[in-house]
């Protein structure tokens, strides 16, 4: 009986050893594929430009001497140090700009009782519906009778005004976890809503600004869109307009000058360093990214 | 009939009001300059020839009968756009689907693979879209170093009409990690007591993964299906700096043919009817899962 019940378990034990090991090994093969790109384009960036448009088979191994200088040739054949300067500038102020009014407006519409309060956050989740594409043309309309294009204004000034349904939403969500009792606290020692505002929920929500700023900062780096359209004096543009030149100025070259002007090893050092900061605030914020995405979109 | 609410003195109701505008105007003001005002301004635009900056010129519904009648370039980028939302949305979900039952095991370090699946997803952007130029080129690109170790042909990946979409799929789905991450945590919401009273019951995995799991994360499931569709049908940054529409318009996104008819043919009448359209496309979309889904999705409460 003893024995019987003994042999069972260790059956079951082997069930259980054999399925985990599955489990890592499907885990470690998925994580292979999705990394491997990244790790040919780390390595790319390190060749030198004859090796890359010779070689037909995989080598994750730059040979010696490593080419450390592909970043800095990419980096000074545009002003790329103007169109960094440039992204930071917008990016620091739409994401200032969209987390402060996005925070606002979802206080207002978590915790203040106004006449119409459902039928406009009713209208905030109807505008989620609505393209980008369809109010392009008159608000560039708009933007170039207020003389704003080729400035920064019009990817930050969107921002300021509530950043986009999407950040209020998943705002609003998070501030009604928190308990009302703190607002009524804050309430009797005399606070106004702005006072609760700045000393009960913008303390309180630190994780949900986290995730905003992490989606709001991929947001402005990533946008293409919009610099694409309203900056045309390559003293604005950023780094993404910047890059998307550059890669048409090869493109041009390869027709007249053959395959050998096409500088792949800067394609893959400008990615590279593009990327870099991406990854840095993934890697460092990686749990509010997740939380992030879960709690947007979970209660959808 | 709603349920009655607790009143506020009259004071206090006025307070509440003049605060709650106060802390909702800067999307009011939002709203009203980028939202409303354009969205009524391009419907007026639909009926006019205007090219930005002189005359405008009332053209009735020619511009709708352009659409209907003579726009082969329309057509097409319809079809790319669907064809491209169909795959990539419907290919994302199954694998994010087995991604996330995988992880749903938690065994040790789970954590650190969701991190590792994700990767990609917040990687994308300009700077991944340059290296996939790359990575498709044809002689010495990644994808075909791949395909020499195995002995097969060399594809020319973005400059065939025939493959020149698929690649875009597969750019899409190296993403999948986002959808990934929302399918865990509808999976984790699924009480752990279900699964336990059915295997008491005997169910097999499959019967339990049938039965149970896939009816509880239909919402999820649902969500995503919209969403993703929405997302892919506006595809944009990847066909506008690796192919511009060709080759032979067989990768001419829908909001790509948009952006050029407005920004570099400049016709701004005839552009704000594709937008609209768009529009439109994306709300009866919208509206058509929701009403599909009271077919087949289940939410817990109605149970009860």
């Amino acid at each position: 009986m003893a024995t019987e019940i003994r042999q069972a378990s260790s059956a079951w034990m082997y069930r259980r050893a054999l399925r985990l090991a599955l489990n890592y090994l499907i885990a470690i093969a998925i994580g292979i594929i999705l990394i491997f790109p990244l790790l040919w384009m780390f390595s790319g960036a390190l060749k030198t430009k004859e090796l890359l448009l010779e070689e037909t088979v995989i080598n994750l191994i730059p040979p010696l001497p490593w080419q450390w200088h592909n970043f800095i040739d990419a980096w000074t054949a545009l002003a790329f140090t103007r169109f960094l300067f440039n992204t930071l500038v917008i990016t620091v102020a739409s994401l200032f700009g969209g987390l402060l009014t996005a925070s606002m407006v979802a206080y207002g519409f978590a915790r203040l009782r106004f006449v119409g309060r459902n039928v406009l956050f009713f209208i905030v989740l109807g505008t989620m519906m609505v393209p980008m594409q369809v109010t392009a043309i008159p608000t560039f309309l708009l933007f170039h009778r207020l003389g704003w294009l080729n400035t920064y204004l019009p990817l930050i000034v969107p921002m300021w005004m509530g950043g986009g349904a999407f950040y209020i939403f998943l705002l609003r969500q998070y501030i009604m976890t928190i308990p009302t009792e703190l607002d009524d606290a804050a309430k009797i020692d005399g606070c106004s809503p702005i006072g609760i505002y700045r000393h009960v929920i913008l303390p309180n929500i630190g994780p949900a600004l986290a995730a905003a700023s992490i989606f709001l900062f991929l947001h402005s780096w990533n946008d293409l869109w919009g610099p694409l359209i309203y900056l045309t004096d390559d003293n604005t543009w950023t780094l993404a307009r910047g890059m998307l030149t550059f890669k048409r100025t090869l493109a041009e070259f390869r027709h007249g000058g053959g395959l050998r002007q096409y500088q792949i090893h800067w394609f893959l050092s400008l990615g590279t360093m593009t990327m870099l900061p991406v990854l840095f605030i993934y890697l460092v914020l990686q749990r509010h990214f997740v939380s992030g995405v879960v709690t947007s979109g979970l209660k959808g | 009939m709603r349920p009655s609410r607790f009143r506020l003195p009259p004071g206090e109701a006025w307070r509440e009001n003049f605060y709650g505008y106060l802390f909702i105007s800067p999307w009011i003001l939002g709203f009203v300059i980028f939202l409303a005002g354009p969205l009524l301004v391009s419907l007026g635009l639909m009926f006019t020839e205007y090219a930005g900056f002189k005359k405008i010129t009332y053209v009735g519904l020619a511009n709708f009968e352009e659409l209907i009648k003579f726009d082969i370039r329309f057509i097409g980028s319809l079809r790319v756009s669907a064809v491209f939302a169909f795959w990539t949305v419907s290919l994302a979900i199954i694998i994010s689907l087995a991604m996330a039952l995988l992880l749903n095991q938690r065994f040790r370090g789970h954590t650190f693979f969701r991190g590792l699946f994700y990767l990609p997803a917040a990687v994308s952007g300009v700077a991944m879209t340059f290296v996939w130029a790359a990575m498709f080129e044809k002689d010495y690109g990644m994808f075909n170093q791949i395909l020499r170790i195995f002995d097969f042909d060399r594809v020319a990946w973005l400059t065939s009409i025939e493959w020149a979409l698929p690649s875009y799929i597969i750019m899409r789905l190296y993403g999948v990690g986002h959808y990934m991450v929302i399918m865990l945590a509808g999976l984790q919401s699924i009480p752990d007591d279900l699964h336990e009273a059915a295997k008491v019951d005997g169910a097999s995995g499959l019967a339990l993964f049938r039965h149970i799991t896939l009816p509880l994360l239909s919402p999820t499931i649902f969500f995503l299906m919209i969403v993703g569709m929405i997302g892919s049908l506006q595809v944009f940054t990847e066909g506008f700096m690796l192919t511009q529409g060709g080759p032979a318009r067989s990768t001419l996104f829908y909001v790509l043919y948009l952006y050029i008819v407005a920004f570099t043919e400049r016709r701004f009448g005839y552009a704000s009817v594709l937008a609209w359209l768009l529009f439109l496309i994306i709300m009866s979309l919208t509206l058509l899962q929701f009403w599909l889904a009271r077919r087949w999705v289940h939410y817990e409460s109605q149970e009860a």
